[in-house]
């Protein structure tokens, strides 16, 4: 089993499609994993899912990632889990707990509230049909 | 009187401001964690501002840059501003939004360096609109607002259908090319290749074997079969390009292979289906040719079913801002540059240039300035000799100038940059348009000639 996340300062990476640096965690191996730490400078669009399949990832754990791209890599047969953020360390941890989606590791203007399901990465979901009692007028996502 | 003295406004009020404002503003500590989010912001981000707060601004603004090439981190490292730069954010919906951004220094009341401040701008509306526009003016790669070149546009889908042959006519550099490309594209045999034979570019001799290939054994130094021009374009179209210059002899087996749809490979006596769509082009006037015994009458009226004329540049200069802009952006693209455009000057001589060698020439001429030209104008001296441009005494006022000589100036610089429309310039002046055309009669203000 092959676990990747792309990662910037320690953090996971805010926007998947634009990462430079990737961790792949097999956790095939005993103890944390083996991490090997690709450079994907220059990887761009296609290239990021066909990387990934080359490697031979099987689940994505990623920030931000454009809806064309985690369409792509979903349907590759890669499990993606988007729009978390968080040291790598706890992101880690909390996937391998079953922690995630955890509302503390979510990105900013993702977290679910009572009126709305996932918040994040879904074309769908417009203001309107998030809720009855959201003004579709606000700014924002609440 | 009394003597008020200016106050700073409280934190409150700096609150208010920005909350009114139409630009997303936030504001980063020394670490990049955010300290100050406009409401602006949150409808461009889809972040709400307690959400915003104390958090690293790459997880809010998640932008293309924010891992390579922050603005702000170029800002606070250098303390240069970072002007308008174009990037995308990733909106909460996974949709890339473009916007532009602008960067600057946050200093303390001792000019100490505490931060930087970021403003932003959705450009969502304005792409949309622009590509909207431009789509009136394009067709394929052709870039055009002048009228007999939009008729063209207009047909094209109808004559790509078609599936017959084409003659395009126009001077070198015209486009005929692009204007190939275009059909093949919108027809379909969209699927298939393009070939593309330079009839001119290739001796007499072995034009033969180029369009329709030999067997092996058929000349001296023919060890094995090489298939010709109409064979690797099959199910698709081939383009033959300066088709006048093909001489008596070959436009005999040209107008066999248009009238029978079959062709016999150089040394082989086995027919082949010349599977293939035939668009022709020509600088040279084939009518006048056939007149003068030059050209196959018949072969004329097989390559001319459908007759395209591509007018010369100098008879469409009205597209010469156009057209400029379309390669700008292309080689600024290509080139890594960030050339804005033509200084008034450069684009008046421009347009009273003739353009013997038409948009190749021009695209020549604005390859050359790239690479003379540091940016961001391209200025009269990137020009070669044989244009009449002078920078001086255009956009520049001078010692020794009247008010007249600064009121001419003025209103032939204005017509310029509005391509000689008056009601253009009468606006941009806030004057009336009666008003340009009594000044250009006065001050004989006459626009470039067009031919």
């Amino acid at each position: 089993m092959k676990l990747a996340i792309p990662e910037f300062n320690g953090r996971v990476s805010p926007v998947f499609d634009c990462s430079r640096r990737l961790l792949v965690i097999d956790t095939a191996v005993q103890g944390q994993g083996r991490i090997t730490i690709q450079d994907w400078t220059g990887v761009d669009g296609v290239k990021r899912t066909e990387r990934l399949l080359e490697l031979g990832v099987n689940t994505l754990l990623c920030g931000g990632i454009s809806s064309d791209l985690a369409g792509q890599i979903k349907a590759s047969g890669i499990k993606v889990i988007s729009w978390i953020s968080g040291e790598v360390s706890e992101v880690l941890a909390a996937y391998q707990n079953g922690a995630l989606p955890d509302p503390e590791l979510t990105m900013p203007g993702c977290r679910r509230t009572r009126f709305r399901g996932q918040a994040c990465g879904r074309q769908d979901l417009t203001p309107e049909k998030r809720g009855s009692r959201r003004k579709a007028t606000e700014p924002g996502w609440r | 009187m009394k003597d008020k003295k200016a106050k700073n406004p409280t934190t409150e009020e700096t609150a208010v401001i920005l909350d009114s404002i139409n630009d997303g503003v936030f504001t980063v500590d020394e670490n990049f964690t955010i300290t100050s989010f406009n409401r602006s912001a949150e409808r461009i981000t889809g972040v709400h501002t307690e959400e915003a707060l104390g958090r690293r601004c790459w997880e809010v603004f998640k932008a293309d840059i924010c891992e390579g090439d922050c603005a702000l981190k170029h800002t606070t490292k250098t303390g240069e501003p970072v002007v308008n730069r174009s990037i995308t954010i990733l909106n909460a919906k996974g949709e890339q939004i473009p916007i532009s951004v602008s960067t600057a220094l946050l200093k303390n009341r001792r000019g100490r360096i505490i931060g930087g401040v970021e403003t932003f701008r959705d450009l969502s509306l304005v792409e949309a609109l622009l590509r909207e526009v431009q789509s009136r003016f394009r067709f394929a790669d052709m870039v055009s607002g002048n009228r007999k070149m939009k008729d063209i546009f207009a047909i094209l889908p109808d004559i790509a259908q078609s599936g017959s042959s084409v003659l395009v006519e126009g001077e070198s550099g015209t486009g005929k090319e692009l204007m190939a490309r275009a059909i093949h594209d919108l027809s379909s045999r969209s699927d298939g290749p393009l070939v593309t034979v330079n009839c001119g570019a290739i001796p007499d001799t072995l034009l033969e074997s180029e369009l329709f290939g030999h067997v092996a054994g058929a000349f001296t130094d023919a060890k094995r079969d090489k298939p010709g021009k109409f064979e690797l374009a099959r199910g698709g179209t081939i383009f033959l390009d300066e088709v006048g210059d093909v001489t008596p002899a070959h436009q005999v087996k040209l107008l066999r292979v248009l009238q029978e749809r079959v062709f016999e490979p150089l040394g082989s006596t086995t027919p082949v289906v010349a599977d293939v769509r035939i668009i022709t082009a020509t600088n040279r006037d084939l009518a006048a040719e056939v007149k003068a015994g030059r050209f196959r009458s018949d072969l004329f009226y097989r390559i001319n079913v459908i007759r395209i004329v591509l007018p010369a540049l100098r008879e469409r200069k009205e597209d010469i801002p156009l057209l400029t802009e379309h390669i700008i952006q292309k080689m600024n693209l290509l080139k890594n540059k960030e050339i804005a455009g033509l200084s008034p000057a450069v684009l008046e001589a421009f347009l009273h240039h003739d353009w013997p060698g038409n948009i190749r020439e021009l695209e020549n001429v604005i390859e050359r300035a790239f690479i003379l030209c540091p940016g961001p104008m391209i200025q009269c001296r990137h020009l070669p000799d044989t244009f009449a441009c002078g920078d001086e005494g255009f956009d520049t006022f001078h010692d020794g100038d009247t008010l007249l000589d600064m009121e001419i100036k003025t209103i032939r610089e204005a017509l310029v940059r509005n391509n000689w429309n008056r009601s253009a310039t009468a606006r941009e002046l806030g004057v009336d348009r009666s008003t340009v055309w009594r000044k250009c009669k006065q001050f004989g203000i006459i626009p470039p000639p067009r031919r």
